[in-house]
């Protein structure tokens, strides 16, 4: 008897029915199970990078936390999931003060707030030139924001 | 003997030998959460870097009499990296020949400088306006594994001759 006719016959129960062994499948899915609800469970409650926006790399490990967010993508500035301004009308201006992301500020202002100061992170593409991050950080310190972060892809990940 | 057949009683009934559990539900739940588990998770790790804003940019411009005391500060333009306090430039770092940052350079120069500052924990990073957002990120990363636990970002002026 050939090795792959014996193991077919010790799988055939007594009434004949083909019984694989899934023992062994089931142990890895439960720890498969166990590490995706943990990972899932870690990383609800994270600010999820827009898939638009090609985040720097950072050597930080400081783990991220939900906030107010201002996204600058490569086209336009995003914050209350509406497009305030283009990249390239903001980067030519000579103001400081972006005046559409000056007034969403001051309406999403009190829901910024973290220990009594207005904090929010801002999601800004690698390739954006600092004149653009420079104006978007002023209209938000004139709206009142004191506390500001920048959302950045772990290095190695 | 007798030792023998308490070995004999130990043993399950054959009926029991026999027993198999039914896993096909498990497994089909299995089957079903795990593709919506993988498809909702998030593996790409984000982190977050802090900083503040110097207080003479924005809201708080020109409301302060005090004389500004000195930090240092990383310079960072399109074409040299410089460490400087105030007025004076201790380190001019020029691009490297493939046109690259040097860092590593940067690393060590704001290591050596750091004991000497008054403020051996703050740093200010300053840049000018068409660098690219990835090079500050950098300078920040380099700046706090130099040891400094508090940075700063601010503008930095493109005609020097018309102040900082």
């Amino acid at each position: 008897m050939s090795f792959l006719s014996r193991k077919v016959t010790r799988e055939l129960a007594d009434d004949g029915v083909f019984r694989p062994q899934i023992t062994s499948l089931l142990d890895v899915m439960t720890i498969l199970l166990i590490f995706l609800i943990k990972s899932y469970s870690v990383d609800s409650h994270v600010v999820a990078p827009p898939p638009n926006v090609d985040l720097p790399l950072s050597t930080s490990d400081k783990a991220a936390q939900s906030r107010c967010g201002v996204t600058i993508t490569k086209q336009e500035i995003i914050a209350g999931d509406m497009s305030l301004a283009d990249v390239a009308e903001v980067e030519k201006s000579d103001s400081l003060i972006i005046e559409p992301l000056y007034a969403m500020m001051k309406t999403i202002l009190p829901g910024c707030m973290v220990d009594e100061k207005g904090s929010i992170v801002i999601l800004c593409d690698r390739d954006v030139s600092f004149a653009v991050v420079k104006k978007v950080m002023s209209t938000a310190s004139r709206a009142g924001i004191s506390d500001f972060s920048i959302l950045v892809l772990r290095e190695g990940d | 003997m007798r030792g023998l057949s308490l070995f004999k009683s130990s043993r399950p009934p054959s009926d029991m030998a026999k027993a198999d559990v039914d896993v096909t539900p498990v497994m089909n739940v299995f089957v079903i959460l795990i593709p919506f588990l993988v498809s909702m998770a998030v593996f790409t790790q984000v982190s977050i870097i802090e900083f503040s804003v110097p207080s003479d940019v924005g809201q708080s411009s020109g409301q302060s009499s005090d004389k500004p005391r000195l930090r240092l500060t990383v310079l960072l333009t399109e074409s040299f990296l410089a460490v400087t306090e105030g007025e004076r430039m201790l380190d001019s770092l020029p691009l490297l020949d493939n046109g690259q940052y040097p860092f590593d350079s940067l690393k060590q120069a704001l290591s050596l400088r750091r004991p000497q500052s008054d403020f051996s924990d703050e740093v200010i990073v300053a840049v000018r306006d068409r660098v690219a957002f990835r090079h500050v990120v950098r300078a920040m990363d380099v700046s706090r594994e130099s040891g400094f636990t508090k940075i700063g970002i601010s503008g930095a002026a493109d005609d020097p001759a018309q102040g900082r």
